[in-house]
Formats: structure tokens, sequence, C-alpha cells
């Protein structure tokens, strides 16, 4: 136990050192931090009229309406700035391999996938975040979802699940740039990644066949990003949707971290 | 001519060799397909238009729209010459005896061929099966504006992204604004939902950038939304011309301020 604290203590620390680091980082070209910043916020408009375009012709948007949809919009922003703030690197792992440079992650006395994972982060991304957050409370602010006790309960719970989202997006990010161990050049393995992820933006029930259905629950379990915590606040409690989402978190979790081992046993060093 | 040929060949072989670069980037177009033909297929599920748009205008749209992203913007053209220049590889460009310039849009042009290739077979493979649906017209001078306003398309998106990346001798790095330039590009093109459908004060603006001829534009002829005109072919013919002469002072001034760290 005591050993578990002093690893996970030696792990916080790297990973904030990790982040202030990054925060320098992008903080010595200051004018790209804020066009970056404005950016990222202009991107949140352009989805958000995008919506209100939609909303204007339709009341119903696959089940879900307005103030709905925004809560998966905020929702999907909100999983999309922690990954952008805390793992954007993960995209360039194929350079690494390409260069060589991937030797420094595995010959640090440190996880190498925590170090990949966490070693540089976007900050100026945290707007997606404070944006999202802002639109989910502007969302819920129109939606009757309860008392103040029943709302407190909700949002704890919607919390919890949009943790297990991030984590299932993060598994299946880091899957898809495992495969750079194998194919070296797949820069277009992120492009990939972001148009699948793209997809979370909206509620799952657009995918109204069977088989994409099945699909966005389970092979590729994107509904557990953002429409699954989304429909717990606005619609209220469902067992099984919970339940699904710890499980599918887990096994993606786990899932990624097997194939990751294995793909940095094919890392050859091409230079380093 | 020759030496820039050569580039251009070498180029193309280039794309060839990263085959699986292109298949992934290829898959990830056809998905982001998938998931708006999805989702302009719940919205249509009540029935009704969205402006003048029914569900197969739409899906066509969407068709033409990833047609000409595919050919036209599948490159990073603002990444990698920002980065030539922030680490100084630009000095060993600057010592041949060949324009930098010439050299990127040909280094690209090859790139671009063999989208075209790989795109156009898909493309008309999908349109001979869905024209009827889609109540496709085929005309002569529908397709070779369509194809010459693809074209422009393509020295547009060059060109504005040229400038992007050059605009490092500047800012020192580029990703800020190259992100920035992509992101109101994108919505503005047309990329994520036809213009006709955008508040008139939007549209009203997007007049007097270069963006809708990108997307909106060339699309919009092809599917029969605009009538071919000479105002079509001409103002963006303008804006190649304009960015052309920009691009080039831009190069010239920011040379100026180049040190040359690291090449």
């Amino acid at each position: 136990m005591k050993v578990l604290a002093a690893k996970t203590k030696k792990y916080w620390r790297v990973f904030l050192l990790l982040q202030h680091v990054g925060l320098m980082n992008r903080m010595a070209y200051r004018i790209n931090f804020f066009i970056a910043f404005f950016a990222v916020l202009s991107n949140m408009v352009f989805t958000i009229i995008f919506l209100r375009v939609i909303f204007g012709f339709v009341n119903n948007f696959s089940g879900w309406g307005y103030y709905q949809a925004l809560v998966v919009a905020a929702t999907f922003m909100i999983i999309d700035g922690l990954l952008w703030v805390l793992c954007s690197y993960l995209g360039s792992i194929s350079n690494h391999i390409k260069n060589g440079s991937f030797d420094r992650f595995l010959v640090s006395p440190i996880d190498s996938q925590f170090f990949i994972s966490f070693w540089r982060g976007d900050s100026e991304d945290s707007v997606r975040i404070i944006t999202g957050m802002a639109l989910l409370f502007y969302a819920i602010g129109h939606l009757s979802l309860g008392g103040e006790v029943l709302l407190f309960g909700k949002l704890f719970l919607y919390l919890i699940l949009l943790f297990n989202g991030f984590l299932i997006a993060y598994s299946i990010f880091l899957f898809l740039r495992t495969f750079s161990f194998w194919f070296i050049d797949v820069n277009s393995l992120s492009g990939l990644g972001n148009s699948l992820f793209n997809a979370a933006k909206y509620p799952a029930t657009i995918f109204r066949h069977k088989i994409t259905r099945i699909i966005i629950f389970s092979v590729l379990p994107l509904a557990f990003l953002a429409t699954v915590p989304a429909k717990i606040l606005t619609y209220g409690f469902d067992w099984i949707l919970v339940a699904s989402s710890f499980l599918v978190a887990g096994i993606f979790l786990w899932m990624s971290r097997r194939f990751w081992l294995w793909g940095i046993k094919k890392y050859t060093s091409a230079s380093g | 001519m020759k030496k820039y040929l050569a580039v251009l060949k070498n180029s193309f072989q280039a794309n060839l060799i990263y085959r699986f670069n292109f298949f992934f980037y290829f898959l990830s177009q056809f998905i982001s397909f998938g998931i708006l033909f999805y989702i302009w297929t719940s919205i249509y599920y009540q029935g009704g238009k969205i402006g003048s748009y029914e569900l197969a205008d739409m899906i066509f749209y969407y068709l033409g729209a990833i047609f000409i992203g595919v050919v036209a913007k599948g490159m990073d053209v603002a990444w990698q010459i920002g980065d030539e220049i922030r680490m100084g590889q630009l000095n060993a460009f600057l010592l041949t005896p060949i324009n930098y310039f010439w050299r990127k849009f040909f280094s690209f042009f090859g790139g671009m061929v063999f989208r075209s290739f790989v795109a156009s077979l898909l493309f008309i493979t999908g349109l001979y099966f869905l024209a009827e649906k889609f109540n496709f017209q085929f005309s002569l001078a529908k397709i070779s504006s369509f194809l010459f306003l693809v074209f422009l398309s393509y020295l547009l998106n060059w060109l504005i992204f040229y400038i992007v990346g050059i605009s490092t001798f500047w800012f020192g790095f580029v990703w800020a604004l190259n992100y920035s330039v992509q992101v109101t590009a994108n919505f503005l093109e047309g990329g994520l939902i036809p213009l006709d459908l955008l508040p008139s004060w939007l549209n009203m603006l997007n007049n007097f950038l270069p963006f809708k001829y990108i997307i909106f534009v060339p699309v919009s002829i092809f599917t029969g939304r605009l009538e071919i005109t000479w105002s079509i072919f001409i103002i963006p013919l303008v804006w190649v011309l304009f960015l052309y002469l920009l691009a080039k002072l831009l190069f010239k001034v920011g040379l100026k301020k180049y040190e040359g760290f690291g090449g």
C-alpha cells in the first residue's frame, strides 16, 4: 500500500511538471497561444451555428430537442478539451517512431504509455472545456431536470460518466496511434481518429440502422462519450447504460494497454 | 520547367510509397461522409425540406464537397512550409537555383495528381450508380466548369495556406494561425453546411472572402443549383492572382527577417 501511494505521488508530480513545461512551451509563442484560443472558440461557435441552423428547420433531432442536443454537444466539447489539454501529444507517436526519438520514452524510469500520453498538452484548448461547461449550464437552465437535490445527483453521475467517456476516447486514440509501430508513417490516422471522434458530437440515435447502432455502442463505443452522459442528465437514471459505461471504459482501457505493450515490443529504433 | 516536373514526379512517387497514409486519409474522408449521411438522414426522417434542399440534394452536395476536400485540400501546406522556415531548412532551398515558391507548388501538385486519380475513380463510380437517384443531368459545360473550378479551388486553398506557412517569418511558429484558418475556412467554404442555409449576414460577409469558391461554388455548379456565368470564374481567378502577388511580396519581405537558425 505504501509503495502504491509513493508511486501515485511520483506520477502525480511528473504529471504536474509535464503540464507546467507544456504551458511554458506554449506561452513561449504568446501570439500563437491567443490565436489558438480564439480559433478554438470559433470552432465551438460554428458547431452551435450548425445546430441552430438544423433546429431552424426541425424541432426534433432524432428524438432530441434543441437544448438536449446542446447538452450532447457541450459534453463532447468538454471531453475533446480534456483530451487536447492533457494528452495532445499522443498524435505525434508516429513522428517519434519514424525518426527514432521514441527511445527517450522507453529509457526513462517511468511508464512509457504514461510518459507519451501526458508528455505535452495544448493548454490553450482549455477554452474547449470552459465553453463546453458554459454551454452545458446554459442548456441545463432551459431544461426542467427536477429539484436541486435531484439535479445535484444527476450532475454527480453525469461527471462520472463523462470521465468514463474520456477514458474511452483516450483508449480509442491510443489504440489507433499504436498502429504506428507497424505502419510507421500513419499521420492520417489522427485524421481518421478525428473523423470517428466527431461522430460523438451528435446524439448516437442518428445511427438508425441496427448494425451501425451495434457498432456505436460496442465495437466503437462512441455513444458512451457524450450521448450516454447527456441522456442520464436530461432523461434520468438508466442502470443498464450506467453499468455499460463502466464496463466499456474498463474493457477499452485494458485492451488499449495490452495493445500498447505489444506495440512497443515491435519498436526497432530507426536512428535515435 | 524540367526541374519542376522532376519535383512533381518525386512527390507523386512519395505518395505511392506511403500508401497506407493515403488509405487512412481516404478512409477518414469516407467516414466523415458517412457521419454526415446519418446526420442528414436522421434530420430528414421527419420529412420536409431544409431550405431548398431535399435529402438527395444534401447527400449529393456532401459527395461533391468530400471529392473537392480530397483533391484540393488533402495536404498540410502551411505546416510543412512553416516548419522549413522555423527549423532553418529553408537555407538549403535558398542555395539551390530553383525558385522556392514553384518548387513547393509542384511538390504539392504531385500529391494532388495522385489524390485526384484515386478520388476521381471512386467519385465517377459513385456518380454512375447514383446519378439517376439525384436526377443528375450530364452536360459538357457543367462537367468542364466543375473541373476548372476544382482546379481554381486547389490554387486558392494552396495559396491561402502557403501564405499562412510563410507568416512563420513573423510569428515564429504558425500552428495556431494554421488551425485558425483551417477552422474558419472549413465553415465558410461550405464544408460543414451548404452556405445558402446560413444566416444572410454571414453570407454577406462571406462575399468579401475567397472561401466560398473552394467548395460551395464548384459543388453548386456541379449539382446545378448555380448557373454558369462569367463571374463564377473571374472572381476566383482574381483572388488567385491577388493571393499569388501577396505571397510573392510576403516571401520577399519575410526573407529580410529570416535568420536561418538551425539550418
